[in-house]
């Protein structure tokens, strides 16, 4: 059979001799490789700087990444693409390529924008395709979590930061109530003082949890009922309990800020918030899954 | 179209991506060795006397002011800006500066406008300024008034990075 009977989303134009789905597949590939591709330090070996350079992501990331390539090779290969789609990318191609003059920082970089351009499309043109539709899902909140998750939290910082230290403010006047807290700062006055800063807010990491969640429920069963809000409620909620323990934590004295901040407990705590939202989201993808 | 020509694209798409990438980051580690604080002791100098060197920022004084000016670098995200506000005088007044871009509150979102703007113009060479992720707040007593001759620009300006002026540190006695 002629793969070109497939071609129903090209009404009007001539079918190109790609399919809808290798073009798709090509676009994630650029975005993925350049999400992981981290510019070597030049000051360590060419393995420790690749392995360095790895290990700085998140896990959740290459999960996320990995669930998004598995749903787009499940797409229908046999539906060609129109001239539009073909021109499409090769737009948001230079696109990347010009979103590349901005500097990143993190995982943040402004060829995000052209990820939620792509994401749009494929809901807005692939809907047909539940696959294409829910790799799109995942790389809308990639882009969340690298660009307009962190870009929110800059515009809106001083206000989120207030919320935080208030928060922990007010969980510590009842334990210690010697401790004081007045806009980013927390502790007792003359002695021990913390400012709460943008890296260590209880609302930074909250992309990430939704990433994780969308990815997780995605992976377990590819479709999202009613309980999975309250699923994602739970997984946001716990990274701003976590988040709040430890700043808690860090308030107290000089010893709880150096070990929760600079030594061990730093790592203690990445690794405990990361499995804390995978378990969740783990959880609440398979009760979603009985119910529905 | 062919799809071998679309594969053609797309490698050659990703191939130059990365390479733009890893000359954005290289040129964002000559960034990070730009000498900030000396552009801003040399600004300081043109139309200050004085200019002496604190834990924070610097202390300059002006003409007809009893009390010193002092200018404090910051990183864009303007996030040391309220502490250091609060270590200060309270009458003092304090406004943020960042190359065409000055405002008076703690609101980064229009100097992150600034940068974006900025940094597109530089990588085409269309700004003389470098798009460095640094700010300065520049506090004023409230009986004096910062001329408007001062250039605070010069200081992300690309051409005077090294004169002799900006690659002098703080010296001598004025150093604290």
């Amino acid at each position: 059979m002629d793969v070109g009977q497939f071609a129903t989303s090209s009404v009007g134009h001539r079918p190109f001799s790609v399919s809808r789905r290798e073009i798709l597949l090509w676009l994630f590939a650029i975005l993925a490789i350049n999400n992981f591709y981290r510019v070597l330090p030049t000051d360590m070996p060419l393995v420790t700087g690749i392995f360095t350079s790895l290990t700085a992501v998140s896990v959740i990331w290459y999960l996320a990444w990995f669930v998004a390539f598995q749903r787009l090779s499940r797409a229908n290969s046999a539906i060609l693409a129109t001239g539009a789609d073909v021109g499409f990318a090769i737009a948001t191609c230079l696109a990347i390529c010009a979103t590349m003059v901005v500097p990143t920082s993190g995982g943040a970089g402004a060829h995000w924008v052209v990820a939620t351009v792509i994401a749009i499309y494929c809901f807005v043109v692939f809907h047909d395709d539940r696959n294409i539709i829910l790799a799109a899902t995942i790389l809308m909140a990639l882009s969340a979590n690298g660009l307009w998750g962190p870009a929110f939290f800059h515009i809106f910082s001083n206000e989120l930061l207030r919320a935080d230290a208030a928060l922990v403010g007010f969980s510590l006047s009842y334990t210690h109530p010697d401790i004081q807290w007045q806009g980013t700062m927390i502790g007792k006055p003359g002695q021990h003082v913390i400012v709460v800063a943008a890296p260590c807010s209880s609302f930074h990491n909250i992309s990430l949890a939704i990433l994780c969640w969308v990815t997780v429920t995605i992976l377990e069963r590819g479709r999202f009922v009613r309980s999975d809000a309250w699923t994602c409620l739970a997984v946001c909620l716990s990274m701003i309990i976590l988040n709040a323990c430890r700043i808690y934590l860090m308030a107290l004295n000089y010893e709880g800020y150096d070990y929760w901040h600079n030594g061990f407990g730093a790592q203690i705590f990445e690794i405990a918030s990361t499995a804390t939202v995978l378990i969740l989201s783990i959880a609440g993808a398979r009760i979603g899954a009985t119910r529905a | 179209m062919n799809k071998h020509v679309f594969r053609l694209i797309a490698v050659a798409a990703l191939g130059l991506s990365l390479v733009v990438r890893t000359r954005t980051e290289a040129l964002q580690h000559v960034h990070d060795k730009v000498d900030f604080r000396g552009a801003v002791v040399a600004v300081m100098k043109s139309k200050m006397s004085e200019v002496r060197e604190l834990r924070t920022g610097f202390a300059g004084v002006l003409a007809d002011c009893p009390r010193p000016i002092i200018v404090t670098p910051l990183a864009l995200s303007l996030f040391d800006a309220p502490i250091l506000q609060k270590a200060m005088s309270k009458d003092y007044k304090h406004r943020f500066v960042y190359i065409e871009a000055a405002q008076t509150g703690v609101r980064q979102f229009w100097l992150y406008l600034e940068w974006c703007k900025q940094t597109v113009l530089a990588s085409i060479g269309a700004t003389p300024y470098l798009p460095l992720k640094r700010a300065v707040m520049v506090s004023t007593p409230p009986e004096c008034e910062m001329p408007a001759t001062v250039d605070w620009q010069s200081i992300w300006r690309e051409d005077n990075r090294c004169s002799d002026l900006r690659c002098n540190p703080v010296g001598g006695s004025q150093a604290r």
